[in-house]
């Protein structure tokens, strides 16, 4: 067992980032202590593993000193710093989105979708009017729930007044009769 | 009672220093003041005991300059380095002797206040002056531009005193996470350009 560790810390200080994190451990009293006797006579041969030592003390006591300072804690919590120039880019980015929200009902989407409804409407419709849906009823007619819950089924709003207008039923709603539907 | 490493080197010293010529007393001790904050920080690392740091510097330094004629211009720093480590070593087995007292003396302070740990204190520490108010700030930002979790690790490990088996078991998570995130934070710090800087300077 000793064997493996000597040869495990034997082969960290042969790369430097092995190096620097023995001396990090080192200097926190994590080693065993055949690893620090281990690790202390190599320090009698390397002066570069005791600049090491000299680190890793360095940053130890400057984030205790830091810490006792002031507390570190993670900075998920920390404010929220904003700059001038991030709220000036907010505000280019609000106002190109408005502009664009502004015009886009007027003309393509708007109508596009109306369109859409029409047409499904008219698909509808002709649909109803149809033999088809005769025939359809016919075979419907043995079943006496089904027919039933087919009277039962009430057409969309959007629908019917699709329908009615296409027919010139009924005329546009002014403004100041808003009861009508 | 010095090791047999130790003494092999010890012999090493005294059969180059007839082939190389030697550091005079006034360069050790020129020495010694230059690279005090280096050597006081590799106690400090060795010893993990910010009390003892400044008696055993003082000691070094005394012995460094007694033994100046062993010592060699070109290997003075890691000369210096050894007889710190060897003094520390030496330290610690006294220390080792009173042991009780030593885990007493651990139990209060561990229980006076977090970031007390083993004899590790940051206000000790500050009083040495091996690190300055810049140095302190510059590593609390680069503290806190990594990632949270990485942050949380180095704070309870570092500040808290707490052993990586205990982070990970408070934090629900994998030792192997924890210390794969000690070890990235550390290796970011490390790295940290503005850190760099001022060590060097």
């Amino acid at each position: 067992m000793k064997a493996f560790i000597m040869s495990e810390l034997t082969e960290q200080l042969m790369t430097s980032e092995g190096r620097r994190w023995l001396a990090m451990q080192y200097v926190l009293n994590e080693l065993s202590d055949d690893d620090q006797v281990a690790f202390e006579d190599a320090l009698l041969d390397d002066v570069s593993l005791c600049e090491l030592v000299v680190d890793a003390t360095r940053l130890r006591t400057g984030i205790a000193l830091a810490a006792g300072a002031q507390d570190i804690r993670p900075v998920a919590t920390r404010p929220h710093i904003v700059s001038p120039a991030s709220v000036v880019v907010a505000g280019i980015t609000l106002a190109a989105v408005l502009l664009i929200a502004m015009r886009l009902p007027s003309d393509s989407a708007v109508s596009s979708v109306a369109q859409e409804e029409s047409a499904t409407a008219d698909a509808y419709a002709d649909f109803v009017a149809s033999d088809e849906t005769s025939l359809v009823l016919a075979d419907l007619s043995d079943d006496a729930e089904s027919l039933e819950s087919l009277s039962d089924l009430e057409a969309p709003e959007w629908l019917l007044t699709a329908v009615m207008l296409e027919n010139g039923d009924i005329v546009e709603p002014s403004s100041d009769d808003s009861n009508v539907y | 009672m010095l090791s047999q490493k130790e003494e092999k080197h010890s012999c090493d010293e005294a059969q180059s220093a007839s082939a190389k010529p030697s550091a005079s007393r006034s360069m050790v001790e020129q020495a010694c003041i230059q690279w005090e904050v280096d050597l006081k920080l590799f106690l400090t690392g060795v010893l993990r005991n910010s009390h003892l740091v400044d008696d055993v510097f003082q000691k070094m330094v005394v012995k460094a300059i007694e033994a100046a004629d062993s010592a060699h211009p070109e290997t003075l720093r890691g000369w210096l380095f050894r007889i710190a480590l060897n003094e520390s070593r030496l330290i610690r087995r006294e220390h080792r002797r009173d042991e009780v007292h030593r885990e007493r003396f651990a139990e209060r302070i561990s229980q006076e206040a977090p970031g007390r740990v083993e004899g590790f204190e940051p206000r000790v520490i500050a009083e040495l002056g091996v690190l300055n108010e810049e140095m302190v700030e510059s590593i609390r930002l680069s503290m806190r531009r990594l990632p949270p979790e990485q942050q949380e690790v180095i704070r309870r490990r570092v500040y808290e005193g707490l052993t990586f088996a205990e982070i990970a078991s408070q934090m629900k998570l994998p030792l192997g996470t924890v210390l794969t995130w000690m070890r990235r934070g550390m290796q970011r710090l490390k790295e940290d350009p503005k850190l760099r800087a001022l060590w060097n300077e």
